[in-house]
């Protein structure tokens, strides 16, 4: 479980993040949705401490996370952005097999390991772990980048815009098949997105952003049937309808 | 030509070795030392200008002029093979300097918070995605203070280092062109190889890091 207790950011004197509590359950894929600027990423990059917390706590399984080493609460966290962010020197198995690597497994565990998260995002081991990520298509750096978030089996994943870099054929396949294999998986997952359209068929629930402040958080069909503020509406946007269908088709 | 190739071979094959130990040597000793402290300047970026102006300085004095005012100096200095290679340290430690830092500095800010978003701690920061990503910069940054030391490294002889430089000032000396090529071409040779080999090695350094 993840809990921010009135999480306030501020760079500069600007409020990217203005006062946010909630909680975000354990075994759940909680979309994080806004606008640039919304505070969406900032609220996720609290939980492994990329971003401190200008006043307010923010609590992993109840211990605050300020409070932990922040090495090691990373190599607990999975961990994937837009694009990838594959490290273009190292083969695919090399990148999915780091996180191993720097918590010490031995070459069979990370083996297995690298093997085992491949298998789970549909890239073929045998095929895959010795390319380098520049003979990849961008779905499958993609696919690579969220193997690797799930190599060393952290309960809470983080994902940064996973789909922001691909087309929009691609995004649907992949949002799909993502909530089922992290909904398989039991992981508590935030997932930051500025779509709409990604945020209620790749979530179970959704937290809604606007100039730092979080203004909804629920269902896909409680946001999209019952939106509680303006800014919600006009992420929305023209085509309620279309997310109610797909709200009916996810669920 | 030939005969004097001839006849001196072994004294050119000598003064070969003598010049590629001071460079070697030299540039050793420059990576040795500005390697780490290139790497300690991305951790101080205010210093940074400071110490990249201080070695660029040094880099302007004249390398005869540098190797007099190091004769005046105890250790360091003086006549011999120790003033050679101070002075041929510190032409290569600039360019060294640089390429660290600037290799590191211009590495993808996206890609070192992916880094330590993973987990990674400063150490494995640098191991694992810094210093490959900087790689190629650093690998043209040591080409070129190859090469520039490798042609310093002639008027080494002025200070009796001994080196290639010691047939060409003794052949301009006697009005012996013969002896003039003979220091003059294995000195190009090597500059010309050494440009070649590590332009090789930065290309295919390269490619896999886009």
């Amino acid at each position: 479980m993840i809990r921010y207790e009135n999480a306030t950011v501020s760079y500069s004197g600007h409020r990217a993040l203005a006062d946010v509590t909630a909680e975000f359950g354990t075994g759940i894929t909680t979309c994080l949705v806004g606008a640039s600027g919304s505070g969406k990423s900032t609220l996720l990059r609290l939980v492994n401490r990329l971003v401190e917390p200008t006043s307010g706590r923010v609590l992993l399984h109840g211990e605050d996370v300020a409070r932990r080493d922040p090495v090691a609460l990373r190599r607990g966290i999975g961990y994937s952005v837009q694009g990838g962010g594959l490290l273009p020197h190292l083969t695919v198995a090399d990148n999915v097999g780091i996180v191993p690597r720097l918590l010490g497994w031995t070459r069979e565990a990370r083996e297995e390991a690298v093997s085992r998260t491949l298998a789970l995002v549909r890239l073929d081991p045998a095929r895959y772990a010795r390319r380098h990520p520049s003979e990849l298509s961008g779905g499958e750096r993609q696919r690579a980048s969220i193997a690797r978030a799930l190599a060393a089996d952290p309960e809470v994943v983080l994902l940064d815009e996973p789909l922001g870099a691909l087309d929009a054929h691609l995004r649907e396949t992949l949002q799909e098949e993502l909530r089922e294999l992290f909904r398989r998986l039991r992981k508590t997952v935030l997932f930051v997105t500025h779509d709409m359209r990604v945020a209620v068929r790749a979530g179970e629930r959704i937290a809604v952003l606007d100039g730092g402040r979080l203004l909804q958080h629920g269902t896909p069909r409680e946001i999209v049937e019952a939106p509680a503020h303006d800014a919600v509406l006009a992420l929305l946007g023209r085509r309620r309808d279309e997310l109610a269908r797909a709200v009916e088709e996810s669920s | 030509m030939i005969a004097f190739f001839l006849r001196d071979r072994a004294e050119i094959l000598r003064l070969t070795g003598q010049h590629l130990f001071l460079s070697g040597v030299s540039l050793g000793l420059a990576l040795l030392v500005g390697a780490p402290l290139g790497v300690l300047l991305t951790r101080r970026r205010r210093l940074a200008p400071w110490f990249l102006g201080a070695t660029a300085t040094i880099q302007t004095v004249p390398s005869v002029a540098l190797l007099g005012l190091l004769l005046l100096l105890p250790v360091i200095g003086g006549i011999g093979v120790r003033p050679a290679i101070t002075a041929l340290f510190l032409y290569a430690l600039m360019t060294i300097l640089e390429s660290v830092y600037a290799g590191i500095v211009s590495v993808s800010p996206a890609l070192v918070d992916v880094g330590r978003g993973l987990g990674m701690t400063e150490l494995e920061l640098l191991r694992y995605v810094e210093l490959p990503q900087a790689l190629p910069v650093l690998v043209a940054g040591l080409r070129m203070s190859t090469v520039l030391v490798i042609g310093a490294a002639t008027v080494a002889s002025y200070v009796g280092a001994g080196g290639l430089g010691d047939l060409i000032f003794r052949g301009v000396g006697r009005g012996d062109a013969d002896m003039v090529a003979w220091g003059a071409l294995p000195a190009t040779a090597l500059a010309v190889v050494a440009h070649l080999g590590l332009t090789a090695l930065e290309r295919r350094l390269a490619r896999r890091r886009a």
